[in-house]
């Protein structure tokens, strides 16, 4: 379709608003960040020039890499973890089984709750002297199984990421909606051909339904790579920063007064973020080219 | 094709800028930095005000708010000054009950040069850094005067100084005893130490009894596990420790001491809060206990019935038969202004740090609250017996020492908590605990 000078003008206009905001609040700050990452500056006194002297000091500081590595474990296990059990229960509720309504409700109420009260919440479970885990695990007879949970290198990180993994909510009701809008006569189809329900949703449903699996996916990985209040809440990075993570990193460099070290380790991020939302569209989009 | 990677890139572009904004100081300081034009408007007109004889607003972010225990006879304090120069002095409090978010609220205000009339801060390394912004009130002259300067404890006010100069003042003045539960000591058939090896002694007789015998924690700054640590430090290295650095011997020594007593605590110690902690021995779960003195009013009021009466505080214990019977003191509060370039507001903050200074007024703000400060009161004035008791063994220590938080730089204190989670797991030993706090000091 050929577009017009006007209608070519009449769309610049529309999106110009959008467009400046987008460059003054998000691609600026970027920018800004980029820069002052070569600074060492201690967000008070005159910033000085460093160079790569910042990030040449993160890598070679284990809590940062071990940062990185926590993010992206949990970046993972959102994506193949949280977003195939949203699938799963989106596929399930679709079919509007008796109680669907309710258990949609259910599963989409973390979402709304504050997370510094469900860390308050996971925190009485997993206390070691008055917690929940611990003292059921006594009633019964595995008290050799008892531990300070979160306090242990061992557990913490795996605690943590199963609080995380609670949050499905928001990814069912996407594909909930995806699935809304098949055409039930695909479902007929298949069904006077003799398919089983598991085939009509391995065969109809989830290929139907792919961009918003990889929409879910891109916003789990997104979520779970600026993960910080979980963390900050319920172990603040410890035991040992078992489960810092590079925002909680980011933020002890500015309690710190390294403004320079957190904007590199922001840096980080972005482009770390930057990869793995190509990877997962490269991923989905591979088949197709 | 072209379309599809503009589509792509603008695609990463929005969901990367929402982690961007995580880390974007520099965002937060232009934000900051346009509300500081209002800000600065208006104190432009306050100014306006105080030059046409109008009565001049002083801004306070103030943390004694709440439920802190000087809440109540601050604001008082401040509602007396604001009666008695009724218009012509206004101090306006703005309530901050998050002391992390109050830090980061004075910091970003002083690097927008925005720095409200009057602040509190913690620690010297703040004052220092924020008087190298240059955008602090030089208060030198005004404590130097006589009518300000008797109104101090001797050598308190000089210890504030920054290359001679004062761009603050102490004021809260921390005393830190170690509190015993007597009832629990009895009980177990421990006696109250006056050393280390004492202490372990009562440990395994209390531990033999059923309580928690000590209690630690390693959350947010670790704040009562680093009392510990800075009372071992003390007595391993004496009244000096922190003259050398962190490559004196002491700080390995204690390590080892802190180290031990994490055998002698609650399950949940790593990762512990000072909610838990202070849960441990308001309700008799522990039998020792180390806090500053304003946690008395908290001892009386939230603890179980006769857990105050019961209380003993002592100062230090001896390491190795030296350094005992020292006291560990910090100054909690400073406080601090922005400089003015209008003389009259310059006058008003100073009218109001002198009220705030009365000493009359001071104590009884110590007796509301249970803590301690660097004015000079008299101490046979206070009513609360065990506050009086500590501040006569404060009189009577061989030595004085600041705290370990108080006493490194910002970084060395932030990396506490994590290295001592690391040596108390076994990670690390004493000497890498101490070389890792070194790292932490760049």
């Amino acid at each position: 379709m050929k577009v017009n000078r006007e209608a070519k003008i009449g769309i610049v206009l529309f999106l110009l608003p959008a467009m400046i905001l987008f460059i003054a609040f998000f691609l600026f700050p970027i920018f800004y960040v980029g820069v002052m990452s070569l600074f060492d500056w201690n967000g008070i006194s005159e910033a000085t020039f460093i160079g790569l002297g910042n990030y040449k000091e993160i890598f070679a500081d284990r809590v940062f890499r071990r940062s990185i590595r926590n993010n992206v474990i949990w970046a993972l296990a959102a994506c193949f973890l949280q977003v195939p059990m949203a699938l799963i229960m989106a596929m399930i509720l679709s079919k509007k089984p008796r109680g669907w309504k309710f258990f949609r409700t259910v599963y989409f109420f973390p979402q709304v709750i504050s997370g510094i009260a469900i860390a308050a919440m996971w925190s009485a479970v997993f206390n070691s002297e008055f917690g929940v885990l611990n003292g059921l695990l006594k009633l019964i007879g595995l008290e050799k199984y008892t531990r300070n949970w979160l306090g242990d290198p061992k557990t913490a990180f795996i605690c943590v990421l199963v609080y995380g993994l609670f949050y499905i909510g928001y990814y069912m009701v996407i594909m909930m909606a995806g699935i809304t809008g098949i055409d039930p006569e695909y479902y007929e189809a298949a069904e006077i051909d003799g398919a089983s329900r598991i085939q009509q949703d391995l065969h109809i449903t989830i290929p139907l339904i792919k961009y918003s699996i990889m929409t879910c996916m891109t916003l789990a990985a997104v979520f779970g790579l600026r993960t910080f209040e979980q963390i900050f809440f319920l172990t603040n990075g410890g035991p040992a920063n078992r489960t810092s993570v590079v925002v909680l990193y980011l933020y002890n460099q500015m309690n710190n007064n390294d403004y320079g070290g957190a904007n590199a380790s922001s840096v980080c991020l972005i482009i770390v973020g930057a990869l793995v939302i190509v990877s997962i569209r490269k991923l989905f989009t591979l088949k197709k080219d | 094709m072209k379309k599809r990677y503009l589509a792509l890139g603008l695609a990463v572009a929005m969901a990367v800028s929402s982690i961007a904004a995580c880390g974007s100081s520099g965002s937060t300081k232009d934000t900051a930095a346009a509300g500081g034009e209002t800000q600065a408007a208006a104190q432009g007109e306050t100014q306006a005000a105080a030059s046409s004889g109008g009565e001049i607003e002083l801004s306070f972010p103030c943390i004694w708010v709440g439920s802190d225990s000087k809440a109540a006879v601050f604001g008082q304090m401040v509602e007396g000054f604001n009666t008695e120069y009724a218009g012509k002095y206004k101090v306006v409090i703005e309530e901050q009950t998050d002391y992390d978010l109050y830090r980061d609220k004075i910091r970003t205000q002083i690097s927008t040069g925005d720095a409200p009339d009057i602040f509190t801060l913690d620690n010297m390394a703040d004052l220092t850094l924020f008087a190298s912004s240059g955008k602090l009130m030089d208060l030198t002259e005004f404590l130097a005067s006589d009518e300000m300067a008797s109104k101090f404890i001797d050598g308190k006010v000089d210890a504030a100084k920054i290359d001679g100069v004062n761009y603050g003042f102490p004021y809260e003045d921390a005393v830190i005893p170690i509190m015993y539960n007597k009832k629990l000591m009895d009980a177990a058939g421990a006696e109250i130490p006056t050393s280390y090896d004492e202490l372990f002694d009562a440990c395994e007789k209390l531990k033999a009894s059923g309580v928690f015998p000590t209690t630690q924690m390693t959350a947010n700054n670790a704040w009562t596990s680093m009392l510990w640590y800075s009372y071992a430090v003390a007595a391993c290295g004496g009244p000096d420790a922190y003259k050398n650095g962190l490559d004196d011997p002491a700080f390995v020594k204690a390590a080892e001491i802190i180290k031990k007593m994490f055998d002698y605590t609650s399950s949940d110690a790593v990762g512990a809060d000072a909610t838990v902690v202070n849960g441990h021995f308001f309700n008799e779960r522990a039998a020792i206990y180390t806090n500053g003195a304003w946690i008395l009013g908290r001892i009386k009021s939230e603890g179980v019935e006769g857990l105050y009466d019961n209380l003993v505080v002592q100062p230090g214990l001896s390491y190795e038969g030296k350094n005992g019977n020292a006291y560990v003191n910090q100054v909690q509060a400073y406080f601090a202004a922005a400089k003015q370039d209008d003389p009259a507001k310059q006058e008003a903050v100073e009218a109001f740090f002198s009220y705030i200074c009365d000493p009359d007024k001071v104590l009884e703000l110590a007796n509301s609250s249970g803590s301690l400060f660097a004015i000079a009161i008299d101490s046979t004035k206070l009513e609360n017996p065990v506050q009086a008791e500590i501040v006569k063994q404060a009189n009577e220590a061989d030595f004085m020492i600041g705290h370990f938080q108080g006493s490194v730089s910002t970084p060395v204190a932030n990396a506490f908590p994590a290295a001592l989670e690391a040596l108390v797991l076994g990670d690390i030993t004493p000497e890498e605990f101490v070389e890792e706090l070194k790292a932490a000091d760049k």
